[in-house]
């Protein structure tokens, strides 16, 4: 799924704003319809949040006022909660506690859950944007020079070489990954710290097995992309009118590249964000990852919740900011969305 | 009574007018040339008649009988008779199956016999288009542009259809492979008595397979002709200014032609009233008093269960010299 | 000639054995298959053997005093915290684990590809409504989602299985919509519904064949994918719960304790990952399969023995990156004690020179495991180098052996010196390291033997070749402008090496348009990217001499060819949408040519672009250069092209089919254009085309092409009027003229274009051509003149036979 497809659906699906907004330029038709599409997630992303206490089994409030409550007890956290409220009434209150960034507090630690996204999502975000980072850095020009090397049927042994590497680390499991790193290269070689976030050293190996496989799935796309791209006419084009090979590959290969990379960089970063959730239970770092499994377990949902909401925002924003970037980088995009 | 006629026919694709009031007439073992540029709707019109499209308006008579009103068991029997042969020989064939497999489907489908009596008849009709039997047997990669096409031929006549729809079926092959092709098709129209609409963009090869033809322009038919009345004296400009574009095996060019200017406008915004008027070498930009083909569509004004040209100032040859 | 058999006379045998099917030799020609089949066997096995062959007692019966031992000849791969046996805890996982991964899998794809295929077929708005929400859904990191549905379901097997389920649902339903929809579109399923063929039928036998390729990889990555997900799950405590343990539960307990026993991790995670490699492996070979593009194989791989193809350097790369693979994670946890190098090196070096005190247990596997690592360690090394270097390749697979052996010899060894054998243990060690240097050895001798690597030639280049028998003075044009002797393109396949372009000799003078034309694969595209020099991989190209304005290119430096052809000569393509660059401006791809090879820059540039578009006639050239080319026309676009060609005034145009892709209307002004900058600029025109009335239309001279060979060389006057070869003539002819007589048939060439790898000995043209003789089927003719602007290469035209006398 590319990113202009979604865009051409988008405006196939919005004909009443497409009518509202025909007199305006492309840039503001397209910012405006972007905006209109994050607030419809948005909203479902609320609505999903706010579902998921009442789907659970059992009663929260119980669950607040621990097993051993009276039944007045129960009762008080019910009306603490606004359990006893119909339900949208009790939808309005969230959606205007999320609007005041007040998620609740904690039935177990009883700290805020604005404190604990404060507390937590530093950390989280270090990972995630670290892992961003290698993902980005290596995967392209991995993917770039590979696909050069093995165009049109060269190198068939790199090619199988590259195909079971990326495959067999595609499949491992981060559990796997970052356990057996920590083995390495913490206990056996002592080379890096584990279990501390006070070195600065110490996001090496959690940024390190959050990011094998993307890397590895990237680098299969963009491989595939440098081929397709590479196969193509205007290449030839480019060749036949003896430019430089670094201008070929700058100029006419990577800004093509860069946009399929881009289209499920967002993707990827989802992906890396999930990742997080185990590698920081590994590691023992202390994100939102790790705070999530703690709250499920004790079916804390107030922190579920607010965790998971901000999780979704995350993605919903930077999946936003990827589209934002591809019709910069690429002028069909804004042409396609029309 | 004609084999297929088609009346005041409009197929829309969301806002694009893909085909605006076309109507022709094909008479049994005849063969109707469609030709024109490509944008010009004549595929979608092919689409239409075997149902791949839906008629927004207009009428499509098989022997008199209405197909897009048409249902159930009568419905399944037209189109029986109807059949469609694809321009590119590569896609319009099911790799996965072999080529006796995918004629033994429509035998099923359409004709009642046994298991055997099939086989038999899929190594007839591969004989028929000159292919060895044994083929039947082979999957279709395993066979040339040409050989597909002649496969995709027998897989037709395995249906027993009268009217053959035949879209661009050359195009894609080499002039020696197109030329055994086209001789085939005739000799099989003359022996089963088929009707064809033939769809091309070339027209040396419309001229060569027509009785009459079909010039289209935007989703119009501007002229309909006599084969030989139409290449020997259009009337439409259009029609002249096509025929100029053809490479004529005259070293240097043909010094006499009047070349088309411009390009073929984008279809979700044909112009007003006659639509080529913004490419006319005869029209308003040559001829300033000729105000007429801006403001009134010449469409309106004519005929079309015959012969036409929609054209308000329609060329004669005296006025070319 | 005996009767052709038909095709109702050869009965096909209903029954085929199993694994003679086309479907299962294409699944097992390539080891992939062999190694799916072996892999899914064993996993098989193991799940429904374990339960049977082991008690409860064994996996749950609890030794304290056992607990956290190393590898035994009772613990094969040690024991855990309780004491408990790891192997067989391993071993008895593995039904629980397939299970739940499988029925996670089967639940996502039921949902997912239910919904994909609802939704391709889902009216218009509806549709892309649906498509929007699997695209959210899709966004969202499935584990979170999956760790949120374990919040409302609870914390169970099931739980973990519904959660994975649905969080996975929505990919799978993004690839059954896209191929749905993709597939729907096809010609064959229109030409399908045309038949009247019924839905069913066309679900059954158009639609699910094409599609289960991809549908079942798509589905075996889901499981391995969710094999993973519930194993995330059960090792973050949200899956299998209290007694019952799968392989991520036991990984958990293995994390805990990895530096103690390392094995209580590993093992299962090793399941893990050979169940992932088995259901890859068995996706690529059941994709094989079920492709009839490989039931009828060439037969040169059909030829090979199966020893051939499965022992294919493939097959030592694919296990040597296996066993590198396995070594590495294996490598630092079998004797946490044996770490000190120092420590091993010394042991290892007495035992082997027979004076270490036999009494020592573990000796042999002390040896081994310095094999093992020390091996692998540099097969590492080596193998990473091997993507690089041909010559590594084998080197890798073979240390990737080595580890394999010591592995081996090592397990041995323990085995036995635990069973106090300690002569056989030391045995088992001495022959894993002796097995090691042979293979070292053939390794060095086959490494330094292989020449293969050299032989190659680079197709970037064209290749001088000897010019002892250029004829030079075959032909002399005025003012030749370009000169080219002996072209060839080679292609080295595996089936056989052939040439589709053949020792081809031709001259352009200054200021001419010459046509080449010809069917396709007559090598006339190839010619022109042969002199362009961008004749794609794995093409040959030699000649004697290209000269282009005297100077011979074939010996030319790269910067030097770089610089004259980027100024002499420029292309211009069939298509001119995919020939542009989309992401770039217009008037970006115009000017960097000269940008590079004159050094122009700034007004000066600006002003020779406006000049060259108003070369081609495109009005409004200030705004045009600044647009993108989705914002020209096809005509346009193609004159774009032509003014990029224009930019450096070069003295050569290629025109390789440059208007087959356009209509004829746009084609006519194309052809103006052309003919224009020839006469205004005196630009020479290669034209390839095969349009024969194009070429007519515009050329002076046309060259004929036939098998890779120049069969005529003709002025186009002459064209019509003078006795051309055979070829040229039906060629001709089989093109409906504008006065043909349409009652006639049309004159076709029977036959068809020759196989290049099975060209027949004499003329090319021959089994097609109906004045063939004798002397036509024995020997090629050369291309001779028959008049001084006349060349043919045909008996008949330049020594005709005695029966077919002359006029």
């Amino acid at each position: 799924m590319t990113s202009s497809q979604a865009l051409q659906r988008h405006s196939a699906d919005s004909g009443t704003l497409a009518r509202l907004t025909s007199r305006l330029g492309p840039w503001p038709r397209f910012l405006l319809k972007r905006a209109a599409s994050l607030f419809v997630v948005l909203a479902m992303l609320l609505a999903l949040t706010f579902l998921l206490i009442h789907l659970a089994p059992g009663d929260p409030a119980v669950r607040k006022a621990g097993i051993d409550a009276s039944a007045e007890q129960i009762e008080f956290e019910r009306k603490a909660l606004g359990l006893d409220q119909p339900l949208p009434i009790q939808f309005i209150r969230y959606v205007q506690g999320v609007a005041r960034l007040d998620f609740g507090t904690s039935f177990i630690t009883k700290q805020s859950v604005t404190e604990i996204l404060q507390q937590r999502f530093p950390r989280t975000f270090q990972l995630a944007g670290t892992g961003l980072l290698i993902v980005m850095t290596v995967s392209v020009p991995l993917g770039i020079l590979v696909g050069a090397l093995t165009r049109e049927g060269r190198n068939r042994r790199l090619e199988v070489a590259f195909m079971s590497l990326t495959s067999t680390s595609s499949a491992l499991p981060e559990f796997l990954t970052a356990t057996f790193l920590a083995f390495i290269f913490a206990v056996t070689l002592n080379w890096l710290p584990v279990g501390t976030t006070q070195k600065s050293t110490a996001i090496i190996l959690p940024a390190i097995s959050v990011s094998l496989r993307p890397v590895a799935s990237l680098a299969r796309v963009v491989r595939l992309e440098t081929l397709n791209v590479l196969a193509q006419d205007y290449i030839r084009t480019a060749r036949s009118k003896r430019l430089p090979t670094y201008v070929i590959f700058t100029r006419h290969l990577l800004p093509n590249v860069l946009t399929a990379a881009l289209t499920i960089g967002g993707l990827v970063f989802a992906g890396l964000l999930g990742g997080t959730v185990i590698v920081e239970n590994v590691f023992a770092w202390p994100g939102l990852g790790q705070r999530v499994v703690d709250a499920v377990f004790n079916l804390d949902y107030p922190v579920i919740q607010g965790i998971v909401l901000y999780f979704g925002v995350i993605v919903v924003l930077i999946n936003t900011a990827v589209d934002i970037l591809l019709a910069l980088v690429d002028p069909r995009t804004l042409v396609l969305s029309e | 009574m004609n084999k297929l006629d088609v009346r005041d026919l409009v197929v829309r694709y969301g806002r694009l007018t893909a085909v605006d009031g076309v109507s022709f007439g094909i008479p049994a073992g005849g063969t109707l040339g469609l030709v024109g540029e490509s944008g010009s709707g004549k595929s979608t019109i092919a689409r239409a008649i075997v149902q791949l499209a839906k008629a927004g308006r207009g009428q499509i008579l098989l022997d008199g009988m209405d197909i897009t009103v048409a249902h159930g068991a009568d419905l399944n029997e037209m189109r029986s008779r109807i059949q469609m042969i694809f321009q590119d020989p590569y896609s319009s064939l099911n790799p996965r199956l072999s080529v006796g497999a995918m004629i033994d489907e429509v035998l099923r489908r359409h004709r009642n016999m046994k298991a055997a009596q099939r086989r038999l008849e899929i190594g007839r009709l591969l004989e028929m288009v000159a292919l060895d039997p044994l083929f039947a047997d082979r999957y279709p990669h395993q066979f040339s542009g040409g050989q597909r096409q002649r496969i995709a031929i027998a897989r037709t006549l395995a249906s027993q259809p009268e009217l053959v729809i035949l879209d661009e079926v050359v195009s894609a092959l080499d002039v020696s492979v197109q030329a055994a092709i086209l001789n085939l098709l005739r000799d099989l129209q003359r022996e089963f008595r088929l009707s064809f609409l033939f769809i091309s963009h070339d027209l040396s090869v419309v001229r060569y397979m027509s009785d009459s033809v079909c010039v289209m322009y935007l989703g119009q038919i501007v002229e309909w002709k006599e084969t030989e009345d139409l290449f020997r004296q259009p009337e439409h400009p259009y029609t002249q200014g096509l025929i100029d574009s053809i490479p004529k095996m005259i070293a240097g060019g043909d010094p006499n032609r009047i070349p088309l200017r411009g390009e073929i406008p984008d279809p979700h915004f044909p112009p007003p009233a006659c639509r080529f008027h913004t490419r006319c070498p005869f029209g308003p930009l040559a001829h300033p008093e000729r105000n007429r083909c801006r403001e009134d569509d010449p469409h309106r004004l004519i005929d079309k269960s015959e012969h036409y040209a929609a054209c308000h100032f329609p060329l004669v040859r005296q006025e070319l010299a | 000639m005996s009767r052709a058999p038909a095709y109702s006379d050869v009965q096909a045998p209903i029954y085929l054995a199993f694994w003679r099917t086309p479907f299962f030799r294409a699944f097992l020609s390539s080891p992939s298959g062999f190694l799916a089949l072996f892999l899914a066997g064993i996993l098989f096995a193991t799940a429904l053997l374990a339960p049977l062959a082991l008690t409860k007692e064994e996996v749950y019966q609890r030794n304290v005093r056992r607990r956290l031992e190393g590898p035994s000849a009772d613990h094969i791969l040690g024991t855990d915290n309780l004491g408990r046996d790891i192997l067989k805890r391993t071993l008895y996982a593995t039904p629980l684990s397939l299970q739940l991964a499988l029925s996670a899998a089967g639940m996502a794809i039921v949902i997912g590809f239910a919904a994909g295929a609802v939704t391709a077929y889902l009216p218009g708005r509806l549709r892309n409504v649906a498509l929007r929400l699997i695209e959210i859904m899709l966004a969202f990191p499935g584990i979170l989602i999956a760790i949120m549905l374990v919040a409302v379901v609870g914390t169970s097997a099931e739980g973990a299985v519904l959660a994975i389920g649905i969080a996975f649902s929505p990919s799978l339903a993004r690839v059954a919509y896209t191929l749905a929809a993709g597939v729907a579109g096809l010609d064959y399923i229109a030409s399908a519904r045309v038949l009247g063929l019924s839905s069913r039928r066309i679900v059954a036998r158009y639609i699910i064949p094409n599609i289960a390729e991809t549908l079942i990889v798509v589905s075996l990555n889901a499981t391995a994918a969710a094999l993973v997900a519930v194993s995330s799950l059960s090792f973050l405590g949200l899956g299998v719960q209290g007694t019952q343990f799968d392989w991520g539960r036991l990984i958990t307990e293995g994390v805990l304790r990895l530096y103690q026993v390392p094995l209580l991790a590993l093992a299962p995670a090793t399941a893990i990952g050979i169940t992932g490699l088995t259901l890859g492996y068995l996706g690529e070979a059941l994709a094989r399969g079920l492709n009839p593009t490989l039931w009828t194989q060439t037969a040169s791989v059909q030829s090979r023995s199966w020893l051939q193809r499965y022992f294919s350097s493939e097959t030592m790369l694919l296990s040597g990156s296996a066993l590198l693979l396995i070594a590495f994670y294996f490598l630092p946890w079998f004797s946490p004690d044996a770490l000190d190098p120092n420590r091993t090196l010394v042991t290892g070096a007495a035992i082997l020179a027979g004076r270490a005190n036999l009494t020592e247990t573990a000796i042999g596997s002390q040896v081994a495991l310095l094999l093992l690592r020390t091996g692998a360690w540099i097969a590492l090394l080596l193998g990473f180098l091997s993507y690089f270097s041909l010559r590594f390749r084998r080197l890798c697979a073979y240390l990737g052996l080595i580890c394999g052996f010591g592995a081996g010899s090592y397990f041995v060894s323990i085995l036995l010196a635990d069973s106090t054998n300690l002569g056989a243990a030391l045995a088992s060690a001495r022959l894993g390291f002796y097995l090691g240097l042979i293979a070292t050895i053939l390794l060095i001798a086959q490494v330094f033997s292989d020449k293969s690597a050299t032989t190659r030639g680079s197709h970037n280049v064209i290749h001088p070749t000897s010019q002892a028998s250029v004829v030079e003075a075959d032909m002399s044009l005025p003012r030749p402008l370009l000169q080219v002797r002996g072209l060839t393109v080679r292609f080295d396949l595996e089936s056989g090496a052939i040439a589709p372009v053949n020792d081809i000799n031709l001259d352009l003078a200054e200021g001419e348009i010459v046509g080449v034309v010809g069917e396709s694969g007559s090598g006339k595209s190839l010619t022109a990217l042969a002199l362009a020099q961008l004749v794609p991989h794995p093409g040959i190209v030699s000649a004697h001499y290209v000269r282009l304005r005297g100077e011979d290119i074939t010996r030319m430096s790269a910067g030097q060819l770089r610089y004259f052809l980027g100024s002499e000569m420029a292309m211009i393509f069939q298509d001119p949408m995919s020939s542009l660059n989309p992401a770039l401006k217009i008037g970006t791809q115009l000017t960097e040519a000269p940008r590079v090879h004159r050094r122009l820059s700034g007004k000066d540039l600006h002003r020779l672009a406006l000049d060259r578009m108003a070369d081609v006639h495109i009005s409004a050239a200030e705004r045009r250069l600044r647009q993108y080319p989705h914002e020209f026309s096809g005509g346009m676009r193609q004159r774009a092209m032509i003014a990029m060609g224009l930019m450096n005034s070069p003295s050569l145009i290629i025109a390789d089919e440059p208007t087959t892709a356009l209509d004829v209307t746009i084609q006519a002004q194309i052809i103006d254009v052309l003919r224009e900058i020839n006469q205004e600029q005196g630009t020479t025109i290669m034209l390839i085309s095969h349009d024969i009335g194009v070429i007519v239309e515009i050329c002076s001279r046309v060259l004929v092409m036939y098998a890779g060979r120049i069969v005529e060389d003709v002025k186009v006057t002459d064209l019509l009027t003078t006795d051309k070869h055979p070829y040229t003539e039906a060629l001709i002819a089989a093109v409906p003229a504008f006065d043909s007589n349409r009652d006639e048939p049309l004159a076709s060439i029977p036959g068809r274009p020759p196989d290049l790898d099975n060209l027949p000995a004499g003329c090319a043209f021959a089994p097609r051509c109906k004045y063939v003789f004798e002397r036509c089927h024995r020997e090629a003719p050369p291309l001779l003149h028959v008049e001084e602007t006349h060349r043919i290469a045909c008996f008949l035209r330049t020594e005709p036979p005695a029966e077919a006398t002359r006029e």
